[in-house]
């Protein structure tokens, strides 16, 4: 009895040790996967209405209460970039201002290769595209990444697909006024952003994806359908600060998240974006980790993660987030 | 002949010419490059549109958002189910097919409404726009007779040229078309 109670812990032992080696492996692996992250701001959208963008914080005239008394936000349009190694991946890719595509109200616009081109990259390396959704200011500019491979949930397309082809014009409209759409089935993805889309597709640099997808060791694609449109997904990242996740506009506002209230309702079903916060709650260990896409407080205190920021090309701002070991500061000294 | 102390010295004039030049144009290189004028609430306030104007907008706008923008969405449509489900070129034909006549239906449309003679210009780029779209269709629909992807790709760079045309008249006529989503 006594040689076999001493066989047990002798094995246990062994078992102990072995699983630390394991955890010590995978720890190491974890540390080589490790990605730097930088925020940049590709535009900003001026003086949207609190209520349109978080229902439940609508403007009251004359109200004291905070969730009440602001009336208007400056919505900024983040574009995460994210190097692994010799990947460079950016989490959506904003969109693309011209002469004749002005979007009323909005500042701060400057291209995204010369954003990248600030930050010390090139566009032309830039390997991978996570598109968060395939709204008009989320996959926009598509085309002057060459290189980069976009990866975009087959469920997306199938949903735009499914509301261009419904029979009632109202519902299949993509334009947003004067009364064309008002976050209607295809609602936000005009001609242009589906021809960027078709365009990669074209040149055999797309990835349909089926929800879960691993694209780098670490790198994580989850579904989020409906959490924002038909097919939003995340992007969780490894990095020395834990892991992030991107959302997108399924994680449009992080007071959105922190408080647990609805934001940017489009083609939304609110009880997925309520999973999709709790997603990141069990991926990260919180809040703070989660990555918004329009957070007005973003590149300031009030979102802690974002602080570490300064003003770069026409007065947009850039964010350092987390940097992997031997990677320099990218920050303007 | 140069004396060798005076080759010398030409050789570092030349030396520390080009390194300066390199310095400089390593200087330009790395700066950041100005920014296109950046359009927006800085912009210049854009007139607004007079009675008849208003109404030509008005009446083209079911065209352009229930016809024709959803059209040039779904031909796109048609060429990702082609590349990455179906592989089908007859399949494809037979989408394609009712979108070229959409097109050519909006079109027509288009041409029989009075048209504001402030307003001749963006009619025509606006027709233009729906010539290209056509024309971007049938040559979708010539896979079927060949297979030939590259039918694919000169009906896509004309369609995004024809799709940049409608944003060009949406300015005009549709200023805030689209609102952050």
């Amino acid at each position: 009895m006594r040689n076999l109670v001493r066989r047990i812990a002798l094995a246990g032992l062994l078992a102990s040790a072995g699983f630390a080696e394991v955890a010590v492996a995978t720890s190491a692996k974890a540390q080589d996967q490790n990605c730097s992250v930088w925020l940049v701001e590709s535009s900003r959208f001026m003086k949207v209405p609190m209520g349109a963008f978080i229902p439940d914080r609508a403007f009251i005239p004359g109200s004291t209460d905070p969730k009440h008394n602001i009336n208007t936000v400056d919505l900024p349009v983040n574009v995460g970039v994210i190097k692994c190694g010799n990947e460079l991946i950016l989490a959506d890719s904003g969109w693309k201002q011209q002469e004749y595509h002005k979007m009323t109200g909005t500042e701060h616009w400057a291209p995204l290769p010369d954003q990248l081109k600030f930050l010390g990259f090139d566009a032309n390396n830039v390997t991978k595209i996570v598109i968060g959704h395939g709204h008009w200011d989320h996959a926009g500019q598509l085309s002057d990444f060459p290189n980069a491979v976009i990866y975009i949930q087959r469920e997306e397309l199938n949903g735009i697909e499914w509301a261009l082809n419904y029979p009632n014009p109202k519902i299949a409209a993509v334009n947003t006024s004067p009364g064309g759409c008002m976050r209607t089935p295809a609602c936000g993805y005009p001609p242009l952003t589906v021809g960027e889309i078709y365009g990669k597709v074209l040149n055999g640099k797309a990835v349909i994806v089926d929800g879960e997808a691993e694209i780098l060791p670490g790198v994580k694609i989850h579904p989020a359908f409906r959490g924002h449109t038909a097919g939003s997904q995340l992007l969780e990242v490894p990095t020395s600060i834990g892991k992030l996740v991107f959302g997108s506009d399924t994680y449009s506002s992080w007071e959105g998240i922190r408080d647990w209230m609805a934001a940017n309702i489009q083609q939304t079903d609110t009880v997925q974006q309520f999973l999709a916060y709790e997603k990141c709650y069990k991926i990260t260990g919180g809040y703070q980790n989660c990555i918004s896409a329009h957070e007005p407080l973003t590149y300031t205190d009030g979102y802690p993660i974002t602080k570490n920021s300064w003003v770069a090309l026409n007065g947009g701002r850039m964010a350092e987030i987390a940097l992997a070991a031997g990677e320099k500061s990218h920050k303007p000294q | 002949m140069i004396l060798p102390r005076a080759r010398t010295l030409v050789l570092s004039a030349i030396t520390a010419t080009l390194v300066a030049m390199m310095g400089v144009a390593m200087q330009r290189e790395l700066a950041p490059r100005p920014t296109p004028s950046i359009a927006g609430n800085t912009g210049p306030e854009q007139k607004p549109l007079g009675a008849e104007e208003e109404a030509y907008a008005v009446a083209l706008w079911p065209i352009h958002s229930e016809v024709v923008e959803v059209s040039a969405a779904d031909m796109s449509f048609a060429g990702i189910a082609y590349i990455t489900e179906h592989h089908d070129a007859h399949r494809l034909e037979a989408k394609v097919m009712p979108l070229r006549d959409r097109f050519r239906s909006a079109a027509d449309k288009a041409r029989s409404m009075p048209v504001p003679a402030s307003m001749g210009k963006v009619h025509d780029q606006y027709l233009e726009a729906l010539a290209l779209f056509e024309t971007a269709s049938m040559e979708m629909i010539k896979v079927a007779a060949d297979g030939k992807v590259e039918h694919l790709i000169e009906a896509q760079t004309m369609s995004q040229r024809a799709a940049e045309e409608l944003l060009i008249v949406g300015d005009v006529l549709w200023p805030g078309e689209y609102k952050p989503n």
